[in-house]
């Protein structure tokens, strides 16, 4: 396990490198002073001899490659530079923003395991029947329609027509914060976002719980005397999670930075929202400063789908 | 095994007309056609039959455990002391499955739960049984049980999944579920081909053992006629998903009475012949989407070469004249002796054997 845990770091290494060293040559390639994108804020008002001495303090008058070690340098310190534009450090934004995206993503995700499994689990069981067509054409509805036109259907329904709902952000502002507060204002993004998830969910635990059910050892289970139900639920979808799970997990980093458009839609102040601003605005600290972050949050998930199939599956050793 | 003739009494399992097929996408798969047999208490017998000839979907078709929906399984009984396996509700069918009735399979690596320890499955075929028997009860007797067929270290390999296991202790372990229950039949499905030659013996032997013990009516199914000569009492010969021929051990390998079972006997490779001299049967096992008229033996037969009877007749399957209960479907049986004969001479060596005892 921590001889797995340490193989996998050290092949993390050359990818982290790679990202870095790109990341490197296109602040290189930028226009603009680099010294701008490594300063924090209180430098920004500095005399021109303290930007000179600065410069020398970060070494951006010594080669390129010794720039290259001084700026990783800095990353590791957690120092990805300064927005131009927000004037605040790159890490910190990120860091703000890490909160509500996690909430909407982790939320969507688990409405969309809740409902979309045991639908899965029952089209495979049921194959061919009409419960099964039926889940196939509402999957195939819920991936077809666009999440911005689900979610603009959603605020005009729930908040426009019956005003159940608030229209947007993270919580009703002026307001004392609480929980049902901030579950109101959760619930519309975070359900379309599931129902962008539970087609593909329904198919890959369809998928898998075919692939499952026909093999040796549920007839074995059957002709022990075990139940439909036991040999369904213990035998079929105990061995289905172990593909479905990675599927997920490997999915994670994306919807953690592509929720974009949900964000927007609902002004949640999330990473979507964050990057589009950056995008808008050619802040590229934080579009290097996110590069990275995601860089590092798929080897993150990487690694927890490969130890959750380690531990849901007996014959990976790690 | 002991020289039995016709067992005598009520049968344990009688088979009446069993039919089973497939619908498929290149048409319906006549899988078992028809068949009728019975098994006696405390016997073996060893179902034999090339590959395709419908031996496990015969079993299947017994057990309930045929897929659905594309099998359908027809006919007018399964009796099974005194139950008809074929109206028995599923509740009911469930009980016996597993307990009175188990099943031993051909490939132990797939036919255990790859995420679940050997002993977690064996604590799960007597728990589904009986809710009463406590977890720590359950272990101590799939411990125990695992210890009586052979396996090294049984609480030690309690825990261990399958992966951890060889093929030979797998199949060992397969049999220890197999008589959790004390059943009163095991249908062991081609238990040895999967495994090495060495292990295929010491399997054997442990099958031998709790038969033995357990005193279960035995089914092996196999397509190995040495196997069948050295375990069973009595045989059925399959083909095309019909029984061909019938008897005790004796008879159907030192007097076959059906082609087919000539043919198995001369694909035998035996000491005495030249493995070069060895006689495989003439083409393919036919089609169950759509079996040849007649006799579906008949395309492959020497028998019936010229004779319109074979292709237009399906030949019943009847009794033969004699002390033993010896049935045969071929409408040519009488000339057997002759083939028979004929056979052996093109292979220098009598293809009728006495069965290993
Ligand atoms: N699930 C199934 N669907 C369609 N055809 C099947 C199925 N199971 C078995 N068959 C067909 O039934 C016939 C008999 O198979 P089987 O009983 O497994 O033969 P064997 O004598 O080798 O055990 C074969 O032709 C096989 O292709
Ligand atoms: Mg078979």
């Amino acid at each position: 396990m921590l001889r797995y845990l340490i193989r996998r770091l050290m092949i993390a290494i050359p990818v982290l490198f790679g990202i870095l060293f790109m990341s490197f040559m296109f602040t290189r390639l930028l226009p603009g002073d680099p010294l701008l994108m490594m300063m924090s804020v209180e430098e920004f008002s500095a005399t021109d001899e303290y930007m000179e001495q600065r410069r020398s303090d970060l070494g951006l008058d010594k080669p390129v490659p010794v720039q290259y070690v001084v700026w990783v340098g800095e990353v590791f310190q957690g120092n990805l530079g300064t927005s131009f534009h927000r004037r605040a450090p790159v890490t910190e934004l990120i860091w703000d923003r890490l909160g509500p995206t996690a909430l909407l993503t982790g939320t969507g995700i688990l409405l969309a395991l809740i409902i979309g499994i045991p639908i899965g689990v029952m089209a495979a069981v049921r194959q061919n029947s009409w419960f099964d067509y039926f889940s196939a054409t509402g999957s195939m509805l819920a991936i077809s329609i666009p999440n911005f036109f689900l979610g603009l259907m959603a605020i005009f329904i729930f908040s426009l027509q019956l005003r159940w709902l608030p229209t947007g952000g993270l919580r009703t502002l002026g307001m004392e914060p609480s929980l049902g507060d901030s579950l109101k204002h959760l619930i519309m993004p975070a359900g379309v976002l599931s129902a962008v998830l539970i087609g593909p969910y329904v198919r890959y635990t369809r998928q898998s719980m075919l692939d499952v059910l026909r093999q040796d050892h549920i007839t074995t289970a059957t002709a022990k005397g075990v139940r439909g139900r036991s040999i369904v639920i213990f035998h079929g979808l105990r061995n289905a999670l172990i593909p479905l799970t990675t599927v997920i997990a490997i999915q994670i980093p994306a919807l953690l930075a592509g929720t974009v458009i949900i964000e927007t839609i609902f002004s949640w102040p999330g990473m979507g929202q964050l990057v589009l601003e950056a995008i808008r605005r050619r802040d590229y600290p934080i579009i290097i400063g996110v590069v990275l972050f995601s860089a590092v949050l798929v080897m993150i998930f990487n690694l927890i789908a490969d130890l959750l199939a380690a531990i849901l599956d007996p014959r990976i050793r790690l | 095994m002991d020289s039995q003739t016709t067992p005598t009494g009520e049968p344990l399992l009688s088979v009446r007309n069993l039919s089973t097929t497939f619908s498929t996408e290149t048409g319906l798969v006549q899988a078992v056609r028809n068949v009728s047999w019975e098994l006696y208490p405390g016997e073996i017998l060893g179902v034999v039959g090339e590959s395709g000839s419908g031996k496990s979907v015969t079993m299947a078709s017994i057990m309930g455990v045929v897929p659905k929906p594309a099998g359908k399984v027809s006919g007018d009984s399964v009796m099974f002391e005194g139950r008809d396996l074929l109206k028995l509700p599923p509740r009911e069918m469930r009980k016996i499955r597993g307990r009175e009735i188990t099943m031993i399979f051909q490939d132990p690596m797939t036919a255990f739960n790859p995420v679940k320890t050997i002993g977690h499955q064996i604590a799960e075929a007597i728990r589904v049984h009986d809710r009463r028997v406590s977890r720590k009860a359950a272990r101590a007797r799939s411990i125990e049980l695992l210890a009586s067929v052979g396996v090294p270290s049984p609480e030690a390999r309690y825990s261990q999944f399958p992966h951890e296991y060889s093929g030979g202790m797998r199949q060992r372990a397969m049999i220890a579920m197999a008589i959790a229950n004390g059943p009163k039949l095991i249908i062991a499905d081609e238990p040895t081909t999967a495994l090495d030659v060495t292990i295929q013996a010491q399997v054997l032997d442990v099958l031998k053992l709790i038969q033995a013990e357990t005193g279960a009516a035995t089914i092996l199914i196999t397509h190995d006629l040495g196997l069948i000569s050295e375990m069973s009492d009595r045989v059925l010969v399959m083909y095309a998903g019909k029984v061909v021929e019938s008897s005790d051990v004796f008879s159907v390998f030192g007097n076959p009475q059906h082609p087919y079972t000539l043919g198995l006997l001369a694909s035998l490779p035996r000491i005495d012949t030249r493995l070069d001299s060895l006689l495989s049967i003439p083409g393919q096992p036919p089609s169950l989407t759509s079996p040849p008229p007649g006799c579906a033996f008949h395309p492959r037969c020497e028998l019936s070469r010229g004779r319109s009877e074979c292709w237009t007749a399906e030949p019943p399957l009847v009794q033969i004249a004699g002390p033993t209960d010896h049935t045969t479907a071929c409408h040519f049986f009488t000339e057997m002796d002759t083939e028979a004969g004929r056979v052996s001479a093109m292979l220098g060596v009598d293809v009728r054997s006495k069965a290993e005892s």
